[in-house]
């Protein structure tokens, strides 16, 4: 059980003032992004209706160290359906920054930054797609990006 | 000027020969309201002189003296009552002489009647109850429709909600009553093409489209050989047809008709093919709309399938294809709040689907009670007795409420498959079924409402409101019946559907209707000279507008809340009885150093400021109260004026946000004293000087509370 002494009632108002959280106050829980997730399709953890429920209660804890904020693909399906205009892949993302911003950086984050430095990229590129691409009338992309990793570097930015 | 003050029946104490100069009479009163105290107002009336009523509040003196023209000092309640002696009760006389000098009489204006019929726009349920009261009350009614036949949208329904009862227990007595009262002409296949005119004295144009059945035995052998069979609301019927409400011929339906020609041969009767289209114009004294809702086309819809997959259809399509026997659905789910309080569809809520859905629950299971029905929804809304059908519904065994609003619909082989999320587990679900029905809201007929001219907010008319015809409002000859006003049940219809009616009978039972609202006077030539336009959408109620190149005020929509005169960049236009001139005359007249200068809205700050006296609260004598119509009626000058007579602070007090009486006239506000504020610390004046406030008309407390503030606050700065 959590008490009502426990809710961080100015959670909701910090989410609404990042950018795309402006809306989040006017949804209605009436689940369309739910049902549209594909992600919630797979893995039951994640559901953007009881996401947004529990920041506007204020369960800040139990939203910035959860695993589930991190589980967004930002396919943007819910907030084209959203019937009341909310940005749930920004709020998404915002709550991301949140958690990291608290110390809570979940582990496929670190995953990314040694992508990033090996590929320049979050996901690798191969031969196979250069070809796809040529077929396509696209230029080809360069297999790896060391400067990523220069700057990187310099930044201090580590896994 | 002749002035009254009246004692309250001794509550006030006045001195024996109050003087106010030698051009203003006074007479002395111990009660105005009483019969010899309006006689002594009567007695005085009739020679030009300007009236100054001093004596209780002016929502008691309106009462008696509502109608004669005054200005009204409230020395009882904002006088005695809040611990003023006879300095500050002189004072606010003072204030009431001066404006009275500075301001115009409100003009009285008058409408004939001198048309005595009525027009009731629409021939279904609401416009057929309108038409028989105001037939059975004896006035002369033309009731037009559209559809070759009466009954609108009832007349295609199976059954109506609540009970579930057949159509026909509502519409047939009802049709009955409305065809055979004499005072009453049905002219169907007919539309309003144009209404020019005012109350009493409409001038209607109305176009009769052909029905091409033109004598009619009933004999029904033009349907068979009819070729055409189009679709109507969800069932095939043919191009010639007839519905059992009235008349009780056979009609063509144009649209679908391609003139071959084969019931003209059969016919013993007459059809005649070719028959012309007839206008004609009517005049009537009142009109009743009654043109009902539209539905909200489906196929707007995508990510429901609407309009791509057949099984996925409108709840009258399916009720109708359930009554026609073409259809007989094993597993069906509802959708309601399809294309409602969404963004991007209908943001309202049509208030009457969450019923719709749950009768076509009803009668599925009521036909098939092996039938399994899902209903989805964001929240169930079954206000009173309605909640005993939601109840029923969730009695049933085979019917499940789930709680979530659909993400898509598609096919998949003959099956529709739904996906939902079910909030009350939390699980992902996916449903197959064999019918889907689309809950979906309503849109206002916005083509007649805009022909008639009628102000819109979500394209829905408002401030028509039947009979209501409280003081500040003028008389109306248009009334709404039933769903045009808004998407209304048939209970609901049938009820608004009177009260139009005795709307229009007001009106009607009148030779002449007078009323005496405030309206602006516009000064054309100097209006003409910037013709900027900017007062035009200020407007809460479309009042104002450019007839032939001069603006021009419609007196029987204009209510007197002045939002437009501070609009003016000109100063050319000014709303009479509440000029910027009168105004301000009481302002300089009662204002002085050190007072603080409350220009209160007389529909809540004003009334708080009697509470506080009718409480007898310790209000600083500093306040001097200005009433006005609305907080948005006060200008810059007259704030400006109130500093420049040394006002220490100047509050302008009016309705909580969305509650202006006169719609937004507080958000003008709000927006014209963040400038107001901005310019005042531009020249060097405090800010917190000029504080706008909402009060209700009961928080005396809270203008205690303000006043107290400002006067303690800004006794520390400059003024």
């Amino acid at each position: 059980m959590i008490t009502e002494r426990e809710l961080d009632k100015k959670f909701g108002l910090e989410v609404a003032d990042r950018y795309g959280g402006e809306a989040i106050r006017r949804c209605f829980s009436c689940g369309t992004c739910a049902a549209s997730c594909p992600v919630g399709r797979f893995d039951s953890r994640f559901n953007p209706r009881r996401t947004i429920r529990m920041v506007l209660l204020g369960m800040r804890d139990q939203v910035l160290k959860s695993d589930f904020v991190w589980l967004c693909a930002g396919c943007h399906t819910c907030s084209e359906r959203c019937p009341q205009g909310v940005h749930i892949p920004d709020i998404m993302t915002a709550l991301k920054n949140m958690a990291t911003e608290a110390g809570y950086t979940h582990p496929t984050l670190a995953k990314q930054i040694d992508l990033l430095k090996d590929f320049g990229r979050v996901f690798e590129v191969e031969e196979y797609d250069n070809k796809r691409r040529v077929k396509m009338g696209l230029p080809e992309l360069k297999l790896r990006c060391e400067e990523v990793k220069i700057i990187l570097d310099k930044l201090g930015v580590n896994s | 000027m002749i002035l009254h003050i009246c004692t309250c029946k001794g509550l006030i104490d006045v001195p024996a020969s109050p003087d106010f100069g030698s051009d203003v009479t006074v007479e002395v009163s111990e009660c105005l309201c009483s019969k010899e105290g309006r006689a002594a107002v009567e007695a005085s009336l009739g020679d030009d002189r300007r009236l100054v009523l001093a004596g209780c509040t002016p929502r008691i003196l309106e009462r008696f003296f509502g109608d004669i023209d005054s200005e009204m000092v409230n020395i009882r309640e904002q006088g005695v009552f809040l611990g003023k002696g006879w300095d500050g009760i002189e004072t606010m006389i003072r204030g009431g002489i001066e404006r009275a000098r500075a301001a115009e009489p409100v003009e009285k204006r008058e409408r004939k009647i001198s048309k005595k019929s009525v027009l009731v726009i629409g021939a279904g349920v609401s416009g057929l109850e309108s038409a028989r009261w105001l037939g059975e009350m004896g006035h002369d009614v033309v009731l037009v429709e559209e559809d070759p036949f009466v009954g609108g949208t009832v007349a295609k329904l199976d059954r109506l909600y609540p009970e579930g009862t057949p159509n026909s227990h509502t519409l047939y007595p009802l049709v009955n009553q409305v065809a055979g009262n004499d005072h009453i002409k049905v002219m169907t296949n007919t539309r309003v093409e144009n209404v020019a005119g005012t109350v009493g004295d409409y001038r209607v144009t109305l176009r009769t489209s052909p029905r091409g059945v033109i004598e009619c035995v009933q004999c029904g052998k033009c349907v068979p050989v009819c070729p055409e069979s189009p679709v109507d609301h969800g069932v095939p019927r043919k191009a010639i047809f007839a519905q059992e409400t009235y008349p009780d011929e056979y009609a063509i339906d144009f649209e679908a008709c391609t003139r071959c020609g084969k019931c003209v041969e059969i016919c013993p009767a007459k059809i005649d093919l070719d028959e012309p289209a007839r206008e004609e114009e009517i005049a009537v004294g009142a009109i009743v709309v009654a043109t009902g809702l539209r539905n909200f086309p489906i196929a707007n819809l995508s990510a429901y399938g609407g309009g791509k997959i057949d099984r996925v259809m409108r709840a009258i399509d399916y009720e109708r294809q359930i009554a026609a026997g073409i259809i007989a659905p094993e597993k069906v789910l509802v959708v309601h709040c399809a294309g409602s309080r969404d963004d991007n569809y209908l943001p309202y809520c049509s208030r009457v689907c969450c019923l719709i859905g749950m009768k076509e629950a009803k009668l599925t299971k009521d036909r098939f009670p092996n039938a399994e029905v899902y209903l989805s929804y964001i929240d169930m809304r079954c206000y009173g007795q309605f909640e005993y059908l939601y109840r029923t519904l969730r009695d049933q065994a085979g019917v499940v409420f789930l709680e979530g609003r659909p993400s898509e619909i598609f096919e998949r082989g003959d099956r529709v498959v739904v996906r939902t999320e079910d909030i009350q587990s939390g699980e992902y679900l996916e449903l197959e079924v064999d019918y889907v029905v689309l809950a979906t809201g309503f849109e206002p007929d916005r083509e007649t409402l805009a022909m008639l001219g009628l102000p819109s907010d979500l394209d829905f008319p408002y401030g028509y409101t039947g009979t209501t015809l409280s003081p500040d409002s003028n008389p109306q000859g248009i009334f709404l019946a039933g769903a045009a006003a808004f998407p209304r049940g048939v209970l609901e219809s049938v009820e608004s559907a009177r009260e139009a009616a005795a709307g229009a009978h007001a009106v009607l039972s009148k030779d002449v209707v007078t009323f005496r609202t405030p309206v602006p006077r516009i000064e054309a030539e100097v209006c003409a000279s910037l013709h900027c336009r900017l007062c035009v959408p200020t407007c809460p109620y479309g009042a104002l507008s450019v007839v032939d190149e001069e603006m021009t005020v419609d007196e029987t929509l204009c209510m007197g809340c002045g939002i437009c005169s501070v609009t003016c960049p000109a100063g050319a236009n000014t709303l009479e009885a509440w000029e910027d001139e009168a105004i301000l005359a009481e302002v300089e007249a009662v204002a002085d150093e050190g007072s603080i200068v409350a220009f209160l809205c007389k529909w809540s700050a004003y009334n708080a400021a009697d509470r506080a006296g009718y409480d007898r609260l310790d209000m600083p004598s500093e306040l001097r109260v200005i009433r006005v119509p609305c907080t948005g009626r006060v200008d810059a000058t007259m704030v400006a004026g109130a500093f420049a007579r040394g006002a220490r602070g100047v509050l302008i007090g009016g309705c909580y946000p969305d509650s202006c009486h006169y719609r937004h006239g507080n958000t003008r506000a709000v927006s014209r004293v963040k400038l107001l504020q901005r310019f005042l610390s531009e020249l060097g004046v405090d800010e917190s000087r000029l504080r706008l406030e909402w009060f209700g008309s009961n928080e005396g407390q809270k203008l205690v509370s303000v006043v107290r503030e400002m006067s303690g606050e800004l006794a520390s700065v400059g003024v």
